[in-house]
């Protein structure tokens, strides 16, 4: 995977199941935008244990980090 | 003398290796000539002046019409995403809540004589022994690659002996599971890991064996596998944790969800992928996407995996391992795949010179094997799985089932509530000239039946937040019920 670009985005946290039925199946964080609804991770951090951003369900929130495919990688979370 | 082609953009390469291209090809020609040691005619050829538009379509074109001009015993991809795409097909299962994979990045269009296209189900007739052997995406880095081709030099076949050590990790809920793949690769499960309690940091002991296998959970851009037990998932393998403890001559096959994907070091660190390749192993089999396999039985990833370990075991190139894994998981999984064995048939590539033999094969006085007569048969095999096996395509308006109390049944007994999202897939037409008008097997005549799957899948909430799912995959022949599968969630 190359490198992707920064970019801002405004949205609610969401927890919600991923990967049914596979190997990264996993209780997992999501950031609902008005454009799209995207897997929200922190890099060099467990991707599968991730209490820190599942404190913020239901917040909203201002998130700066970069895109690739559906995971929003945050570099850092703002709530609004 | 056995033939081998490597493929690979001049371009692409200098743009990422600048004034270091020229220490890249002094390491081309010396795999050229150490080939030439070990009784391989080698050729390095550049895609470049067929490839105008880069598209992956070009790519693909440009290497049929090489294949077909050589014909070669081995194709061997040279270079990352970077440098030589992957094909990327359409995921059949993707759906942004389930199975977020919109494409499959994918290696096996280029193992196949079928035109490019991005539908799975038109490379289901692999017949070419390939491989690809990758840098590092991003920045060029000529030390890597120096690495990489020198092993490839130094290599040669390792004897075969019984029983084999292995080094092996599952993650703790899928361990059934494991313990039959392993034991069908190795003979017992005497050095089988857990994970938890196995948490990363093995010793250079435990690392030691050169056959390595991992059924963990992985995640996009992300350098680690991880265990499981209920809500907790330790670090099963860390990327790092390879750095000088592996064996030269090591092999990895590895279940994970992306396992075996090539990451921009300086943006994400180095994958586990190829950071074994660094450290020394020789061939790397994973996934590029979302696996897929049972908790406690043995399907998609965990038969893949093992056929590859198994092949190479008993002697195959690591190329010829792959083709013979993907016609075995094609021939157990005949005539029609369902959604998730088409993916598992997409997903999974190596990485690595698909010419290496990594065990010498046992040598017998009673028979003797050409490679041409190798080539041969697992040409025709491809060829002959392909003309047999129909397309599985998704059906958007989904029909209504006339078997919906049986369906229901079914439903009920896997502990299903009918409520969940069904998708539809059709199989278009089995190969009716393939069967004689007569044959009819409990009233269904093959020449004229219609196969249809019916997918499920549902949350298991065994201690909250911990979710297990369970995937049922119902077929039907002619709005009769014939079987179903459970992919257990992992």
């Amino acid at each position: 995977m190359l490198a992707a670009d920064h970019m801002k985005l405004k949205g609610k946290i969401s927890v919600r199941n991923f990967g049914e039925g596979s190997k990264s199946e996993h209780t997992a964080v999501y950031l609902d935008t008005e454009e799209g609804s995207y897997m929200l991770r922190k890099k060099n951090t467990n991707p599968f244990e991730n209490p820190d951003l599942k404190r913020l369900e239901g917040k909203e929130v201002t998130v700066e980090g970069t895109l690739d495919k559906y995971i929003f990688f945050a570099h850092t979370i703002e709530e609004n | 003398m056995a033939t081998k082609i490597i493929l690979t953009s001049k371009v692409n390469l200098m743009v990422k290796y600048g004034t270091q291209f020229n220490g890249l090809e002094k390491l081309f020609t010396q795999l050229i000539q150490s080939d030439q040691k070990k009784g391989i005619d080698t050729q390095i050829i550049y895609l470049d002046d067929k490839i105008n538009s880069r598209s992956e379509k070009d790519y693909k074109d440009a290497i049929d019409e090489l294949y077909a001009a050589h014909t070669p015993d081995y194709l061997v991809i040279f270079g990352a995403q970077d440098v030589v795409p992957f094909q990327n097909l359409i995921n059949p299962l993707y759906s942004p809540e389930t199975d977020n994979d919109e494409f499959i990045p994918s290696d096996l269009p280029y193992a196949s004589e079928s035109a490019y296209s991005t539908d799975c189900n038109s490379f289901t007739n692999p017949t070419r022994v390939m491989g690809r052997i990758p840098d590092l995406p991003g920045k060029g880095d000529l030390g890597y690659v120096k690495i990489v081709i020198n092993n490839i030099i130094k290599s040669k076949p390792a004897s075969s002996k019984y029983p084999v050590d292995y080094f092996a990790i599952t993650a703790s809920v899928w361990e059934k599971s494991t313990e039959q793949s392993i034991n069908n690769i190795f003979g017992n499960i005497k050095m089988l890991l857990s994970s938890p309690p196995a948490k990363g940091k093995h010793s250079t002991e435990q690392l030691r064996p050169i056959f390595h296998f991992f059924n963990c959970h992985g995640a996009l851009n992300d350098t680690n596998y991880y265990g499981q037990k209920a809500s907790s998932y330790p670090v099963a393998l860390s990327a790092d944790d390879l750095n000088h403890k592996i064996t030269f001559g090591t092999v990895i096959a590895a279940e994970c969800c992306f396992g075996a994907q090539l990451l921009d070091k300086e943006e994400f660190g180095i994958s586990i992928a190829s950071n074994y390749l660094l450290n020394n192993a020789l061939s790397f089999m994973g996934s590029s996407t979302i696996a897929y396999g049972p908790a406690d039985g043995q399907g998609l990833a965990d038969l893949i995996c093992q056929y590859y370990l198994i092949n190479v075991n008993q002697g195959s190139s690591a190329g010829r391992a792959l083709l013979e894994a993907r016609q075995r998981f094609l021939t157990e999984s005949a005539p029609d795949l369902d959604p998730y064995e088409l993916k598992t048939i997409a997903q999974f590539y190596i990485l690595g010179d698909p010419s290496i033999q990594i065990i010498k094969s046992i040598p017998t006085k009673s028979t003797f094997n050409t490679i041409e007569n190798r080539r041969f048969n697992l040409a025709s095999k491809g060829l002959n799985l392909g003309a047999g096996i129909s397309n599985t395509k998704r059906v958007e308006m989904r029909p209504a089932s006339s078997n919906y109390n049986e369906i229901l049944a079914i439903l009920q007994k896997e502990d299903f509530k009918n409520q969940e999202e069904e998708l539809v897939f059709e199989v278009e037409g089995l190969k009716a000239d393939l069967f004689p008008k007569k044959l009819n097997f409990m009233g269904i005549a093959p020449a004229e039946s219609k196969v249809r799957f019916r997918v499920y899948q549902k949350e298991v909430y065994i201690k909250a937040p911990v979710r297990n799912i369970k995937t049922l995959v119902i077929k039907e022949i002619n709005n009769q019920v014939l079987g179903w599968k459970t992919y257990v969630s992992r």
